[in-house]
């Protein structure tokens, strides 16, 4: 059934829709037609992609010539979600978000495989949690990001481990970065409210100089988050409790342009402190968790000779308390990571273009879960010809990286990947091929009892293919269409040694294919533009063999892992006014491994009204939205509810030019 | 004297056996036991499955061992919602079940024939832990709770916790009241070895008794005996196992009017259950990958009729002679029960809800 539900739910949108808009008397776009464009509702989504270089990959080429798939949002997409992480925007793409609710952990999951196993990215540096593998990102908010790249295909060869299920890209807003519109902002702000105390603020400051800007983010939020939900024990509402928080952000980016390159630096500091509700189950009233963290990047690129070289330093420290007293539990960690890097890129005209660097660094945890401080070294090689042939119409980008880790060994993730321009400027045939690792976390290794100091990478073979279709016809934008396999061997799994402790060993195998399939239309009837897209992704990860004696699980799909899922997305701008509608639906997902329990589909409908203005130099924007229109009674995790219908509300106001500029 | 069954070592793992489980549990699917959740025979079964914590996906299962049927999710069945939560435990006492929950928190008192649920006694918002219950009479009870070393005292006819308590050792689980005593096993998760006498009369603390390392289980034997299972230590020297600094768990007798140690039995290895078997004087104990069996009148532990496998939970079934094995694959999915004779054979195995791990028999 849900089978059947998505096919005809895709069919719908994507056979039907275009045929009644047109006798509604929408025009398709026609390429060159400039005039038609709407001057306020300039998006990423809309054929403005070639702008756009992706950094997922490495392979600095906008996303149609990239070997695997990309999803980049741009700072248009994340102005939707200013006052929230990047969590509620990224449910709008290919990633499954593993959202524990407003006030609770929200996990990305690709393609299927665990959080721990995709990789997030900032300015190119790992953020995932040195201790636990994962990242949350419900702890970074929309506002401080110029643009996220989703690319679950990047293989391990571009930026290490944790990259089974590819990566996030996370990119810093900054002065000289410029949004799809190409305009820089001197100033800007943004005040939020909505449903359960949720308050939101941004401040955006920039100082644009002619060879060096200066600007800073600051971000702030509280919320209550004490949404209703209905309690199906016992057949009455409840509200939940013990979760307020707030958390403040700031991002300070420079750029120097200098006589033989230019130089780029951003510090972000923040502080988050949380009640924790734990699941409806439960209650711990005095439970409390901090985050507090410091990061900054740095790097100098510029020309030596006949390259262009690129030396990066990466410090991060982050600090996280966790107090449940009423289980006696004070856990606390402090860690460090310290990394560096050159890249090099040989400036050629030719046919190769070769690209390699060195990284190396420190990674260091300390907490009262382990026996001491634990810490490791690694340092990676890599190297990789860019190929360009055929009329400039066949790019292969053949790459290998050795990583080489004190507390395991050595890692080696070749990879060849793909992309042919079949139809010049219409069609590209793109497929990669690559083996990837995941390096254990120092939980795994050394958390006391259970750690396992023995473990070794996991591994995993990983291929993907498909097409990107530009077909301007009949208001079809962009096709496009994936097909992937993923072996995963040596799994890391944690299984009860005996009644209390638990320990990991590399037993695990999993074995994942899927299809993501994506079509963007673009119409317009005078002033009004009409875009729509749709998307469905076909999700089948497995458990390949018996992890232990009388194992039910292999052959069946892995728990919390929907199966189908749908997304459409209907947006419509006239004048000053846009209007956007999402609509989600998630295939039911197993809570259990044999597959006797598990969590219904659900379906979740946004609705965003924009209003923007001008005022002199000012720029305006109102923007309301409804979240869970239907008001869907659902969860994503067992026992954490998500909130139903409710309201939010966005003033954002802007200066977009430096006064005496 | 009872003649002692002969049982030689055997392995789950040895293809036949299995084969044979196999059609056992195939053999006893039926649905019969949906339409009557306390079943047809003399006796039932009551299989308590702790589940996954995050999950709190705890379950009840009931088998018939006349019919050899088992009801996966009894619970569901006999109240037509799901049960929620993470079983700590299961007293039968004064014609109520009591199942003491975490996740949520509280105790909830079934009809132990038609396992209706009657009341929900929550103790969450006091901050308790609840590990287990005794009934002392209609009125009172006592409540353990695992992190606050604490026993608690249960309004029975109000449902509800008095606010006085009764502060005991470290990490308190498994309690038994023999005459105007409560016994309290204190397991510290092996940084204890204290089982704490409570006057029920007064509710005063009157002594500690020493025993083994993490004290977690309490049976009284017709000989009026308390046995104490004590589970020990495993010892890490940071996250790397260190052998030389384990304590084995043990099995200690006490005499409860006394309040005297009387023996100590060296199992070895970390026990983790055990069964008393008064028709012939053994006792069954879970320790590691193998059971163990005691004899109860030498208090010897005999080395020759062990079974090596490594169970969850083990219950005996005194009106039947069959001893029953929770076999506990992982926390996220079913288990399974094998049931032996005293012979040593498997008899019939049913498929459980997640981690079973207690038993309780009821007779007609």
């Amino acid at each position: 059934m849900p089978l059947l539900h998505t096919i005809l739910q895709t069919a719908v949108c994507m056979l039907f829709i275009p045929g009644t808009i047109q006798a509604l008397g929408y025009t398709a776009k026609t390429p060159g037609d400039s005039s038609v464009w709407n001057p306020v509702a300039d998006t990423l989504r809309t054929g403005e992609l070639d702008r756009i270089t992706i950094r997922s990959t490495r392979i600095d080429e906008p996303v149609r010539f990239q070997p695997v798939r990309v999803e980049p949002f741009g700072l248009e997409d994340l102005s939707l979600h200013t006052g929230e992480s990047i969590g509620s925007l990224l449910s709008r793409s290919s990633l499954f978000v593993r959202d524990n609710g407003p006030g609770g952990m929200a996990l990305p999951s690709q393609r299927g495989l665990s959080p721990g196993q995709t990789q997030v990215l900032w300015e190119g540096f790992p953020i995932n949690s040195l201790s636990l593998g994962q990242s949350d990102i419900s702890l970074l908010p929309a506002a401080l990001f110029q643009s996220i790249e989703v690319s679950p295909g990047t293989p391990s060869s571009s930026y290490g481990g944790a990259s089974l299920g590819g990566n996030l890209y996370l990119t810093s807003r900054s002065g000289r970065r410029t949004d799809a519109t190409g305009q820089k902002e001197w100033l800007s702000g943004s005040l939020g409210a909505g449903a359960f105390g949720n308050r939101a603020g941004s401040v955006h400051l920039s100082n644009i100089g002619e060879r060096q800007t200066l600007s800073a983010t600051l971000f702030g939020s509280m919320a209550e988050n004490d949404f209703p939900y209905p309690d199906h024990r016992n057949d009455r509402e409840m509200r939940r409790e013990n979760n307020a928080g707030g958390t403040g952000h700031l991002l300070v980016s420079g750029d120097r342009e200098l006589r033989n390159g230019s130089l780029s630096s951003q510090l972000w500091v923040w502080d988050r402190l949380e009640e924790i509700p734990g699941t409806v189950l439960s209650s711990y009233p005095d439970t409390r968790q901090r985050d507090l963290g410091i990061r900054w990047n740095s790097h100098w690129s510029g020309t030596v000779g006949r390259w262009r070289v690129t030396p990066r330093l990466f410090l991060e420290r982050y600090q996280f308390t966790y107090r449940e007293p009423s289980s006696s539990i004070d856990s606390r960690l402090l860690s460090d990571r310290l990394l560096t890097s050159v890249e090099a890129e040989l400036l050629t005209t030719g046919t190769v273009r070769w690209t390699g660097g060195v990284s190396g660094g420190l990674e260091r945890v300390d907490t009262n879960n382990y026996p001491d401080t634990k810490q490791r070294l690694r340092t990676a090689a890599w190297i990789r010809p860019d190929i360009t042939t055929a009329g400039d119409r066949l790019r292969l980008t053949p790459a290998v990286r050795i990583d080489t880790y004190s507390d395991f060994g050595q890692v080696l993730s070749p990879s060849l990947g793909i992309n042919w321009e079949m139809v010049p400027d219409r069609l590209h045939l793109r497929g990669l091929a690559s083996r990837d690792f995941n390096p254990p976390t120092f939980n795994d290794l050394h958390w006391q009892p259970g750690g396992n100091p023995n473990l070794k990478p996991e591994r995993s073979i990983k291929a993907e293919g498909g097409f990107y279709w530009l077909p301007e016809w009949a208001g079809i934008r962009t096709v496009e269409w994936t097909v992937y396999r993923i072996w995963l061997n040596q799994g890391i799994y944690w299984s009860p040694v005996n009644s209390t402790i638990w320990s990991p060993e590399n037993v695990e195998e999993l074995h994942a294919r899927g299809i993501e399939t994506r079509i963007e239309t673009e119409w317009f009837a005078g002033p009004t533009r009409l875009q729509l897209s749709t998307a469905a992704d076909l999700r089948q990860v497995e458990i390949g063999s018996a992890r232990f004696p009388g194992d039910q699980a292999p052959g069946r799909q892995l728990r919390y892992v929907p199966e189908w899922s749908f997304r459409g997305e209907i947006r419509a701008d006239t004048g000053p006014f846009t209007l956007l509608t999402d609509y989600r639906w998630t295939d039911r997902r197993w809570i259990t491994a044999d597959h006797t329990s598990w969590l219904p589909p659900h379906q979740i409908v946004n609705l965003t009204f924009l209003l923007k203005r001008e005022w002199r130099l000012f720029t305006g924007q109102v923007q309301l939205s409804i979240r869970n229109l239907l008001d869907e009674s659902y969860e994503i995790i067992r026992w954490y509810p998500m909130p139903g219908r409710h309201l939010e509300f966005t003033l954002r106001l802007g200066l977009p030019f430096q006064p005496g500029s | 004297m009872n003649e002692q069954p002969t049982i030689t070592r055997f392995s789950i793992r040895q293809p036949i056996f299995t084969c044979f489980l196999a059609l056992l549990l195939l053999a006893g699917c039926s649905d019969d036991l949906l339409n009557d959740p306390t079943g047809s025979g003399d006796g039932q079964v009551l299989v308590l499955n702790e589940g996954n914590f995050s999950d709190g996906n705890g379950s009840l299962t009931v088998y018939d061992p006349d019919s050899k049927e088992s009801l996966l999710r009894a619970y569901q069945q006999a109240n037509s919602s799901e049960f929620t939560g993470i079983i700590q435990s299961g007293t039968l006492a004064g014609g109520d079940l009591f199942i003491v929950k975490n996740n949520p928190n509280e105790i909830e008192i079934l009809d132990p024939v038609t396992l209706k649920s009657n009341n929900v006694i929550s103790v969450g918002e006091q901050e308790i832990t609840p590990v287990h219950v005794v009934r002392l009479n209609n009125e009172k009870g006592y409540l353990s709770s695992l992190y606050d070393g604490r026993v608690y005292i249960l309004n029975l006819q109000e449902g509800s916790v008095e606010e006085e308590w009764i502060e005991v050792g470290n990490n308190p689980q498994q309690m038994l009241i023999a005459g105007n005593r409560l016994f309290v096993a204190n397991s510290g998760f092996g940084n204890d070895n204290r089982v704490s006498v409570i006057d029920t009369q007064t509710d005063e603390l009157l002594t500690h008794i020493t025993v083994g390392t993490g004290p977690s289980r309490l049976e009284l034997d017709s000989n009026n005996r308390i046995w104490v299972l004590s589970r020990g230590l495993q010892a890490y020297d940071g996250t790397e196992r260190d052998p030389e600094n384990d304590q084995p768990g043990q099995v200690d007798l006490i005499d409860p009017s006394g309040l005297s140690h009387l023996a100590t039995i060296e199992t070895g290895g970390f026990p983790t259950a055990f069964a008393l078997d008064p028709l012939n004087g053994t006792a069954w104990v879970v320790n590691d990958d193998q059971v163990q069996q005691i004899n109860m009148e030498t208090l010897s532990l005999d080395e020759e009729r062990t079974i090596d496998e490594s169970y969850h939970g083990i219950g005996f079934y005194q009106e039947r002679g069959e001893f029953y094995l929770a076999e506990n694959t992982s926390y996220e999915q079913n288990g399974r029960v094998i049931v032996y004779s005293l012979e040593g054979a498997p008899v019939d195995t049913f498929a459980t809800g997640i981690a079973p791990k207690d038993f309780l028999f009821l007779e007609r």
